[in-house]
């Protein structure tokens, strides 16, 4: 196995550290003064512009240098954060994704463009707030009043610093220009050659300086580094000794302070956070998806040796057979837990849509995410990613109000938006609600009528009518607009979603809002199944979908010829006779079986010849020459190496609602 | 790289000595010391040197101390491995052992 490429390293890596700029900025235009966030960004540009250069990316470190540089004066407190210069900060930052992405394209004109935009921001933003002023000079300088004194600061940087692009020798030039300064590098904790692991860093340095800058100026040369290092900034002697300092409230000064008390649990911690930072390893997906179908031929094979065994006199090869099930069905478990991924990560994609949407719309949003931590596989996160942008912009585009619109019926101003997850059984349901206006039943049974989709004054119930705007070529927007209007229809959000084995649902209130439910299966890899037969074939049946199983006598078979109704718990349930459906042309069991299958609160019962029994169902992927057979969701491979059809639950409901619907309106 | 006798050897670094190949560095001079107790490092008054490159050799002066070899500059440090001394702070308050190894400076 090669090692992996520096520069693809590098490249996710900044990714993620892009993520981390977009998301303080995120939180900063909540509070425009946080001075966590300032930080927290500018450290995060500070960061991006040394990797980049030191892994040749040298118009991003250019362009990253100039935000670095107008974002320091937000952070210096020359001027205040706001939304304006946050939204620059924001769009210079997609730009740097794009200078990663394709670090030769032409990028000169959006650059300089981008730049000054940001200029402008930064120009516009005038003076600084009094509070931030007081925050960020008024402290320091009242503690420094009594000029000369005399510091001592110890530090060790984290081991990965120089990897990461800190270039100790420019803190160390810092510290020079901050006054009179003896600087001795301690060589005390390298190691020996054959143990020396050389891009980690092992020195560390004893500083004594002599100074009239104030305490928080020496901890700035640090301010991109506090977070993992070790240091120790104490007072040998001033001028004025009686004037002890108070310590400066930001966080780096908190840091410095339980520096200076405890520097052992410190340690202690960034031992820790170390150790727990190697206990990770990062692996490409990619080798997650060949591991994935390596484990799927295991079952298989697996499958194929307990039938075999199941035959065999051997007690010896009967007892390996068990084991092997066993262990295939734990390295099965393990394998799912790894692809499983939090929806954190696709949520937080989120808050910058939102972001941009509020400001391009003028409507004023609150996006608030619920149950982030709920674990989906990789495969359906990354296909989720677009219907839930198409779903949220949706939301916001056409069911939030304006302000004024919402103050008048008697709402807050700000709308809201409600990302949630949460795990039922074998599935994920993911919700994007708003308190909008609702859908506009009048509306969408008028478009509905007018594009042929329904006949005039037909009669549909509530859920029918909310269904129509799955529909193909369905819109009720009056102008096709940028947000959602983007030639991306709810029709192929919901055919997106169906491709995942999964359903939505749409509940509205008009005057409330709306609320789309997507119930997702939590893997597409291996399913739990239902064997059946049906004639001489055998299909599978995704176990998450099936209710119950019942009998059906010949006798209630004959019965119920030309109703195709089954009576359950005084409800009637439509149900299909597969083996007329596939056309076997066998005769049926004399006991055949009702499978009753449902998506959300829809049911059918699928008539099979047989039930055989629960199945480890590995999906293998229709071949492009059956991509027109909406019957089937995909195939797997039985033990005895014959092939079995997986039934696609969600066409067959709807081939069941349809036929219930039809016999109704036949009277 | 020229080998002279078992024992010592004089080994010619290449011109980049950064973090960008201090890996293969560490090999060099790693390999090296495995086949000889002492080593003659010569450094191109030209070569881009960063503070990696510094750590390295200290940790390569252990090594051969270990061994009970030693480790040479072929001549003082001079050009950017003087200025990240010096920068680094290697040369404040440095040890009679220390500046005879980076500078040549006689012991008193």
């Amino acid at each position: 196995m090669s090692n992996p490429d520096p520069i693809s390293v590098f490249r996710t890596e900044a990714a993620e550290l892009l993520e981390q700029i977009e998301s303080g900025l995120l939180d900063l235009t909540r509070s425009l003064d946080d001075r966590d966030q300032i930080d927290a960004v500018f450290r995060g540009l500070h960061t991006l512009k040394g990797s980049g250069a030191m892994f040749g990316f040298d118009a991003l470190a250019a362009f990253t240098h100039h935000c670095e540089t107008a974002f320091d004066r937000v952070r210096k407190g020359d001027v205040p954060a706001t939304h304006e210069l946050v939204s620059a900060v924001l769009s210079a930052q997609d730009h740097m994704r794009a200078l990663l992405e394709t670090p030769n394209g032409d990028h000169d004109a959006m650059s300089t463009s981008l730049l000054d935009n940001l200029h402008r921001a930064v120009n516009g933003a005038g003076s600084p707030a009094p509070v931030a002023v007081a925050a960020t000079a008024a402290a320091p300088v009242k503690e420094d009043a009594g000029g000369m004194r005399e510091w001592r600061i110890r530090f060790r940087l984290p081991a990965n610093a120089m990897a990461n692009g800190t270039n100790p020798l420019g803190l160390l030039d810092e510290m020079r220009d901050l006054g009179d300064c003896k600087i001795v590098a301690d060589i005390s904790q390298v190691p020996d050659l054959a143990t020396l692991e050389p891009r980690d860093m092992h020195l560390g340095w004893d500083v004594a300086l002599k100074t009239d800058r104030p305490r928080a100026d020496i901890e700035d040369v640090f301010i991109f580094v506090m977070d993992d290092m070790e240091l120790e900034i104490a007072e040998i002697a001033g001028e004025k000794p009686a004037a002890a300092p108070k310590p400066v409230e930001t966080p780096a000064a908190k840091a410095v302070v339980v520096a200076e008390r405890e520097a052992p649990a410190i340690q202690a911690a960034n031992d820790s956070k170390q150790n727990k930072s190697a206990e990770n390893v990062r692996v490409p997906a990619e080798r997650l998806d060949e591991m994935m179908d390596r484990v799927g031929e295991l079952v298989i094979a697996q499958s194929r040796l307990t039938q075999l065994a199941g035959t065999a006199a051997d007690l010896g090869l009967r007892s390996v057979s068990e084991e092997i099930e066993r262990l295939s069905g734990e390295l099965r478990d393990t394998m799912m837990v790894l692809r499983m991924m939090p929806v954190a990560s696709l949520f937080s994609r989120f808050r910058r849509l939102v972001h941009d949407l509020s400001r391009e719309t003028g409507k004023e949003i609150e996006l608030i995410t619920e149950g982030e931590t709920t674990e989906v596989d990789k495969t359906v996160i990354d296909r989720l990613a677009d219907p839930l942008v198409h779903l949220v912009r949706n939301s916001i585009d056409h069911g939030l109000e304006k302000p004024e619109e919402r103050l008048a019926a008697g709402k807050e101003a700000k709308g809201q938006v409600i990302l949630s997850a949460h795990q039922t059984g074998g599935e994920v349901i993911i919700t994007i609600k708003d308190d909008g206006r609702g859908i506009n039943r009048e509306r969408v049974r008028a478009k509905a009528e007018s594009s042929g989709i329904i006949q005039p004054g037909a009669t549909l119930t509530d859920q029918d009518l909310l269904q129509l705007i799955f529909q193909p070529g369905f819109s009720t927007a009056q102008a096709v607009t940028n947000l959602s209007g983007r030639g991306v229809g709810m029709d192929v959000v919901k055919k997106t979603v169906e491709a995942l084995r999964g359903t939505i649902d749409i509940v509205s209130k008009p005057g409330e809002g709306s609320t789309v439910s997507l119930r997702i299966p939590l893997t597409l890899a291996i399913i739990e199944g239902l064997l059946v037969r049906v004639g001489q074939g055998c299909y599978v049946i995704p176990l998450s979908a099936v209710e119950e199983c019942l009998e059906l006598s010949l006798e209630d078979d004959l019965r119920s010829r030309g109703r195709s109704f089954i009576s359950l718990r005084d409800s009637l349930v439509p149900f299909l006779r597969l083996r007329e459906l596939f056309r076997t042309g066998t005769e049926p069991d004399q006991h055949q079986k009702v499978v009753v299958i449902s998506t959300g609160s829809e049911r059918v019962g699928l008539v099979v010849d047989q039930i055989i029994g629960d199945h480890q169902t590995v999906i293998k992927s229709m071949s492009k020459l059956h991509h027109d057979v909406v019957t089937f969701s995909g195939a797997t491979i039985l033990g005895d190496g014959s092939v079995a059809l997986i039934l696609d639950v969600t066409h067959l409901i709807a081939v069941g609602q349809h036929q219930e619907a039809q016999l109704r309106a036949a009277g | 790289m020229s080998s002279t006798l078992p024992g010592d050897t004089s080994l010619t670094l290449p011109t980049t000595l950064t973090i960008k190949n201090i890996v293969a560095v560490r090999e060099l001079i790693l390999d090296c010391l495995n086949r000889n107790t002492s080593a003659t490092l010569d450094i191109d008054e030209e070569a881009q040197v960063d503070l990696s490159f510094v750590q390295l050799i200290t940790a390569a002066r252990k090594q051969a101390e270990m061994k009970a070899g030693r480790i040479l500059l072929a001549r003082p440090a001079a050009g950017d491995l003087y200025d990240v001394l010096r920068r680094g702070g290697f040369l404040d308050d440095m040890t009679p052992d220390a500046a005879h190894f980076w500078l040549h400076q006689e012991k008193n």
